[in-house]
């Protein structure tokens, strides 16, 4: 890759980044939504008989900021495939296939940036309300540059399923229904509600194994367990799994220029 | 024409529509019918781990499902226009409509049918009869609470997604609120305190969606079933009033509204 192209795609980051702080009514609403969610699973996880699980560490407020977390990433990355969705249902990613750039690649430093800065909003937000309902952050301070590093790999992974997403336009016409399944299936083989440590024999390890995981259960699992062996393991699978999906991306955006190619857009 | 000929003849013109492309309207329905059987996973394994949730078991969070995904997918079938009501309003969209000699809220909200809205009434059954261990006899009141909600449900987006009438570039905010809402119903509210329950109950009406039906088909009570049905009459009157004191706003000009 040129110094220009690094250049344009910094240049798309930072387009990302302004677009996003300017979004001010849907930062802000975002921030609502994300502190609706945790304060329901509060009132949830404090109606729950958490005794019955038998594991004593494993209170109301440890499970409140297990969500605190994985729901940053969900709402921090929101619904992008839609735009290349609108681009190849309106033929406007014509204008964007002509670019030196790779339109994929700009896509994807555009929502980065975008991402960034969402990240921080909502993770300043959710420590602000985890501090004031729970009264302590359950994070231990020694886990979180892995926790950093998780999340950004999880929002990477995330946004790369986003990006297949939208180029599915190309075969499927609208490809909402193949996202909410999609969706779905992270919200339950990523644990995003219930940590993937409580799920039944062999469902729970299969889990863990799956790319979901990678996206949205490994930067919170940090929180049940800290140790270095853990920490490295989930690494290692998120890095293992972005290089899988990150193939896959790319084989999924060459086959959808290849169409536009042939057929039009 | 009569006012209901006019809707009968804009659903007529929607189905027609929405089943011009049978496949992906198949398709969508299956999608959403096993979505919701996904969603369903999640409470699978939550009641695997815990014998109930402030009183209620497997069988009530199906119910529960099922009473908001007849909501849902009766609102977005018949009413699919209602989730561009902000991007038609901020757009300037509305003009067409006003053009028309009829009230130009029935025309936007019956303005097209999203076929997985299907998958969704389809799914309530299942939830209802399969998972929900409810009788045949449980039908009348099921469907007559559900669809209570629905209208309910309805009138809460329209009233959001009014929003950019009155705030500038809030289009966005609208589909977050319509997110919240969602959020909220597909979730248990009986285990919340007073505060938030009184919420719920007025300017965030998701009580008469998900929970005040929910009690209705729990203990098969007759007032809390009236009640959503007068939460469906005064929130549906609260919408149309709300769209026409905006509607006001938009008659000053509407790109300009939206860009200045």
């Amino acid at each position: 890759m040129r110094r220009a192209d690094i250049g344009a795609l910094l240049a798309f980051a930072l387009l990302g980044w302004h677009r996003a702080a300017a979004d001010r009514a849907g930062g802000l609403g975002r921030l609502a939504f994300y502190w609706l969610i945790l304060l329901i699973f509060w009132a949830l996880w404090r109606a729950t008989p958490l005794q019955e699980l038998g594991r004593p560490g494993l209170d109301a407020a440890r499970l409140f900021w297990y969500m605190a977390v994985t729901e940053c990433v969900v709402i921090a990355v929101g619904f992008p495939y839609r735009e290349i969705e609108r681009a190849i249902l309106s033929g406007e990613i014509a204008a964007g296939l002509a670019r030196p750039l790779p339109y994929a690649m700009a896509l994807l430093a555009e929502w980065i940036g975008g991402c960034c800065h969402r990240l921080l909003l909502l993770g300043a937000g959710g420590i602000a309300i985890g501090l004031w309902i729970t009264g302590g952050i359950a994070i231990p301070v020694a886990v979180l540059p892995a926790m950093v590093l998780s999340t950004t790999i999880a929002t990477l992974l995330v946004l790369l399923c986003h990006l297949q997403l939208g180029y599915a336009a190309a075969w499927v016409g609208s490809p909402a229904p193949l996202f909410w399944i999609w969706q779905k299936m992270t919200f339950v083989l990523g644990g995003l509600m219930i940590p993937l440590a409580l799920y039944p024999e062999p469902f729970g390890s299969l889990a863990e194994a799956s790319p979901f995981a990678a996206m949205i259960f490994a930067p919170a699992s940090f929180l049940l367990d800290a140790s270095s062996p853990a920490i490295a393991g989930t690494l290692g699978l998120q890095l293992l799994w972005l290089i899988v999906i990150g193939l896959m991306t790319w084989l999924v955006e060459r086959a959808a220029a290849a169409r536009f190619a042939e057929r039009g857009i | 024409m009569n006012s209901l000929a006019y809707v009968a003849a804009l659903l007529r013109v929607n189905l027609a529509a929405c089943f011009a492309r049978p496949a992906f309207a198949a398709t969508s329905a299956a999608m959403m019918l096993g979505n919701n059987l996904i969603i369903f996973l999640l409470w699978v394994v939550y009641f695997a781990d815990f014998s109930n949730l402030g009183g209620w078991g497997l069988r009530d969070m199906a119910l529960l499902i099922g009473v908001v995904a007849w909501s849902f997918g009766l609102m977005v079938f018949l009413a699919g226009g209602l989730r561009d009501l902000a991007n038609t309003i901020a757009d300037g969209g509305l003009d067409i409509y006003l053009g028309r000699p009829r009230h130009p809220l029935p025309g936007l909200l019956l303005s097209r049918a999203i076929p997985s809205g299907l998958g969704d009434i389809a799914s309530a059954f299942l939830f209802w009869f399969w998972l929900g261990g409810a009788g045949l006899g449980d039908l009348p009141l099921l469907l007559a609470v559900s669809t209570a909600a629905a209208v309910v449900l309805g009138a809460t987006v329209t009233i959001t997604q009014c929003l950019p009438f009155w705030l500038t570039g809030s289009a966005a905010l609208s589909e977050e609120m319509f997110n919240m809402v969602m959020m909220v119903v597909f979730y248990p509210q009986h285990p919340y305190g007073f505060l938030v329950r009184l919420a719920l109950f007025t300017v965030f009406p998701t009580a008469f969606i998900a929970l005040l039906p929910m009690e209705a088909i729990r203990h098969h009570s007759l007032p809390e079933a009236l009640g959503v049905l007068a939460a469906a009459l005064g929130y549906g009157a609260l919408a149309v009033y709300v769209f026409e004191r905006g509607l006001r706003r938009y008659a000053s000009g509407n790109r300009i509204l939206e860009l200045r």
